[in-house]
């Protein structure tokens, strides 16, 4: 189950932003509670750092390849994800 | 892990007009500096996170962002860092309202200077073709709009004329003079000449500073400092800029 989780969580994010358009809004808030839920669990980040090391990395690398008119209006689940960062990733991340 | 947290961060706000979260943001980034301050990855996502909550109405924070700007402009910084330092000030250059702020700017000024300075043609160029620098260009003397361009976006325009009108040396006598004029009352002039031009440009001398301190007969390798920043026009105008200025005043 987590081992299907783990891959679900990268491989998702793959696809996620390159048809972010196409996708229904449901799948996608599925998507982003099931991140929140696993990154906000340290254990989790800690058994599974390069998952969790490739999803931002290709996060990243997806809203980078996005057109400016894209940037403009990011989904809010995507702001919400900035805030789940400053807020309790990155203090989980210095406190190691 | 950090590094990519901090960037991710900085994409999906590049573009919001606010960031939610900023006061802890700072701590963290602050928190990061002191830990982790010579590690050039961190350092670059430092540089542009913090250009990015900069408060361009504040001139304490254009004060301070103008100071780490300054000092990661220098040519011993790695070079992942100067390319993020110098589109962090051409990012910060958009914002910028010069006329009301120049002497919380003076930083600026110098980082602006030390890039145009740089060894590499790239972090230069960079700088040069940036729409920012359309605030730091004499519009009396110099043309930002080509007629041959003037289908295109204004900031496009701008950036391509640039390129067909400027160059390094025409844009740092440019800035200074920008700043000399941007500078209305009598204080602020004095201020623009005696933080700026005077210490920074005529008796600092980084390059020969550099060499006393005999690195030679260490191990480690030492960057050279800007050998460049060191050249005797750059005095040579900054004290004509004054000589002009008091002309003017007399």
């Amino acid at each position: 189950m987590v081992e299907l989780t783990k891959i679900n969580l990268v491989l998702q994010s793959k696809n996620h932003f390159g048809d972010a358009q196409k996708k229904e809004d449901a799948n996608a808030t599925m998507f982003w509670t099931q991140i929140f839920a696993l990154l906000s669990n340290g254990s989790f980040i800690d058994n599974n750092i390069d998952y969790v090391f490739k999803f931002l990395k290709s996060l990243n690398s997806q809203i980078k390849k996005l057109k400016l008119k894209a940037m403009a209006s990011l989904p809010q689940e995507l702001k919400d994800f900035s805030s789940f960062i400053i807020t309790k990733l990155l203090p989980y991340l210095m406190k190691k | 892990m950090l590094e990519w947290s901090l960037k991710l961060v900085f994409r999906i706000n590049k573009h919001s007009a606010t960031l939610e979260h900023a006061a802890e943001l700072k701590g963290i980034l602050v928190d990061v500096m002191n830990r982790f301050a010579i590690n050039p990855h961190l350092t670059s996502v430092y540089l542009t996170l913090s250009t990015l909550m900069v408060s361009c109405e504040d001139q304490e924070s254009l004060r301070t962002i103008g100071k780490v700007l300054a000092r990661h402009a220098y040519a011993d910084q790695k070079e992942l860092v100067r390319v993020a330092n110098v589109k962090s000030v051409a990012r910060l250059l958009l914002r910028l309202d010069l006329e009301n702020n120049v002497c919380a700017c003076l930083d600026i000024f110098q980082a602006v200077v030390l890039i145009l300075n740089d060894e590499h043609p790239e972090i230069r160029s960079y700088l040069v073709q940036s729409a920012g620098v359309s605030k730091l260009i004499e519009k009396t003397k110099y043309s930002i709009e080509s007629p041959s361009l003037s289908g295109g976006s204004t900031e496009d325009a701008a950036a391509k004329a640039m390129v067909v009108d400027l160059n390094e040396p025409v844009l740092i006598e440019s800035a200074l003079h920008s700043a000399l004029a941007a500078a209305k009352a009598p204080e602020e002039k004095l201020s623009v000449i005696n933080d700026l031009l005077i210490p920074r440009l005529i008796l600092s001398n980084p390059y020969r500073e550099h060499h006393d301190k005999n690195y030679d007969e260490k191990i480690f390798f030492y960057e050279p400092i800007n050998k460049y920043y060191d050249l005797l026009w750059m005095k040579k105008m900054a004290f004509r800029l004054i000589k002009a200025e008091s002309q003017v005043s007399d």
